[in-house]
């Protein structure tokens, strides 16, 4: 016992100081007391709305703005090559192509939702990585297209950014704000702010990241969070010094991330857990490949990008075909799970960016 | 967004509820890095953590006259944090599989990772694998009291157990 107490303490010792003072948790908890009394008296008013937006908005209007106008203008017009008609899937890089260099690099700006690109990365060194959910931008090189596209920027170009972003004064502690009811879409930020990213979320309720005694957003708060995704989704709008390369490349990844998930083929049910009995249903070579890499969570794995695509050639071999989900730009496979009737196991390839995180891109 | 909200607890007039607040006070400021450390070693994240300590907190500020009575007021932090916890991961595993989105991302941790092997190999552990042994190990909870908080057997806790060791050992031999 005293063994793997030691190993705990160990790593417990590793933690980042916790930004918690005292007062933060009173402030939340009037936060707390003050949303619920609101929430009290605003519930009628809520339903009414939420039944006027029930009306006003029809599922055809969730559609993903396809990438260009003011977007990065890529360069290369191959054919797609795994990307099927309408967009929806992505695949590996091309053997042999360039990983984005260097492997690791030092987040200082993200942004997600809100805008024409699903989200974006701005890195200390200067990368800009563009995430996409099921549009390859126009024009954008299609042959071994991954799903994220690059483009670099100077010095002065990163902290042009992320000043922009903290002068909001939004972002001095991490903050969850509710967007009114009726209003579906979501932000997240993260921005580098002195040694930590602050980040702040800008959602409806039911979204995970938001906790339930979320204030709503000010007007003023809105506007500026309004004003951060145009600047940050329109690189037109940036002044040309902040530009190193404005060329649109595809983005290579060093690794992958592979994930198993086993979960019904109807209704929403949770995730069922992935064991041994789930990795012995991919074919053998698969799961030799699984098993060299990482295991970084639970029925997760870190490849190679090279043991990546040899992952996905061994899937293939098997029979297997890339599953396309419209609007969803993630590589997966399916396989049925013989003794789970009703369940599928899903294959998930998502590539890991330059600060470690890997990325499953579908619509947030 | 750093305005300082009016602390009712300690502004109002009764010696009682002043008295409330300055233990609770003393209790916060002896149990939040402990619990902290706790949940980012069993969530991965630093604001998940974060946000699971303030939530506590706050829940146990909420009843604390009740709370503060208790035999064991620390046992009832975590029981609330773990709690907390088990729904976060509901609510995390059930939003992704209806999105696909994206993981909340935690730069620090990878960095530490790749500099610690003991941090490295709690990674290879399932979130209640983590929680079992960061609970009885770490933090000596009987397995029946772990259990209790995690909403799961004693034995399922002890079976949880088991197999991190398993795998810290074998983490651990290999670095």
């Amino acid at each position: 016992m005293t063994e793997y107490r030691t190993v705990l303490e160990r790593a417990a010792r590793r933690a980042p100081t916790p930004n918690l003072p005292f007062e933060r948790v009173l402030h939340r908890r009037d936060r707390k007391r003050r949303t619920q009394r609101i929430a009290a008296g605003i519930v009628g008013f809520a339903i009414f709305l939420a039944a006027i937006a029930l009306v006003a908005i029809s599922p055809t209007d969730r559609t993903v703005t396809p990438l260009g106008g003011g977007g990065p203008q890529p360069t290369g017009s191959a054919e797609p090559t795994l990307a099927p008609e309408g967009g929806g899937i992505v695949g590996l890089p091309t053997p042999g192509a360039t990983p984005s260099a260097p492997e690791h690099g030092r987040l200082v700006l993200y942004l997600e939702g809100g805008g024409p690109f699903t989200a974006v990365w701005v890195y200390a060194d200067g990368r800009l990585i563009w995430g996409d959910v099921g549009n390859l931008p126009a024009g954008a090189p299609t042959e071994g297209a991954t799903g994220f596209v690059e483009q670099r920027l100077t010095p002065a170009g990163v902290e042009f950014l992320r000043t922009q972003v903290i002068s909001t004064g939004l972002f001095e502690d991490d903050l969850a704000l509710l967007r009114g009811p009726g209003d579906p879409g979501f932000l997240t930020i993260r921005v580098r702010n002195g040694d930590r990213l602050v980040w702040l979320t800008w959602a409806v309720q039911e979204n995970y990241r938001v906790p339930k005694d979320a204030p709503p957003a000010t007007p003023q708060q809105a506007s500026a969070l309004e004003g951060i995704s145009a600047l940050l989704t329109d690189p037109t709008s940036w002044p040309a010094s902040a530009w190193e390369d404005q060329d649109v490349e595809t983005f290579v990844p060093s690794r992958y991330q592979v994930l198993l998930r086993l979960f019904p083929d109807q209704g929403l049910g949770p995730d069922l857990p992935v064991g041994a009995g789930e990795l012995a249903l991919l074919p053998a070579p698969a799961t030799d490949l699984l098993l060299l890499g990482t295991k970084v969570d639970r029925a997760m794995y870190e490849l190679t990008t090279d043991d990546t695509r040899a992952l996905a050639e061994a899937l293939n071999e098997a029979g297997l075909e890339p599953v396309a989900i419209p609007g969803e730009a993630v590589l997966r496979y399916r396989l049925e799970a013989p003794y789970e009737p009703g369940n599928s196991l899903y294959v998930f390839f998502g590539p890991v960016l330059p600060h470690g995180e890997a990325i499953f891109l579908g619509p947030g | 967004m750093s305005e300082t909200a009016p602390i009712d607890i300690v502004a109002s007039d009764a010696p009682a509820a002043a008295s409330a607040a300055a233990t609770f006070e003393a209790f916060f400021e002896q149990q939040r890095d402990d619990l902290y450390r706790a949940l980012w070693l069993v969530t991965r994240n630093r604001y998940e953590a974060e946000e699971l300590t303030q939530d506590a907190f706050v829940r146990v500020l909420e009843h604390w006259d009740r709370v503060s009575s208790m035999e064991n007021p620390r046992g009832y932090l975590y029981r609330t944090a773990m709690n907390a916890f088990r729904s976060s991961l509901g609510r995390a595993v059930l939003a992704s599989r209806r999105t696909m989105g994206i993981v909340p991302l935690d730069d620090a941790i990878a960095e530490i990772d790749e500099r610690d092997a003991a941090v490295r190999a709690l990674a290879a552990l399932s979130p209640r694998q983590r929680a079992s042994v960061v609970l009885t190990d770490l933090l000596g909870f009987r397995s029946e009291e772990a259990a209790r908080m995690l909403g799961i057997r004693a034995s399922t806790l002890r079976m949880h157990a088991s197999r991190a060791h398993a795998v810290l050992k074998e983490s651990m031999s290999r670095d």
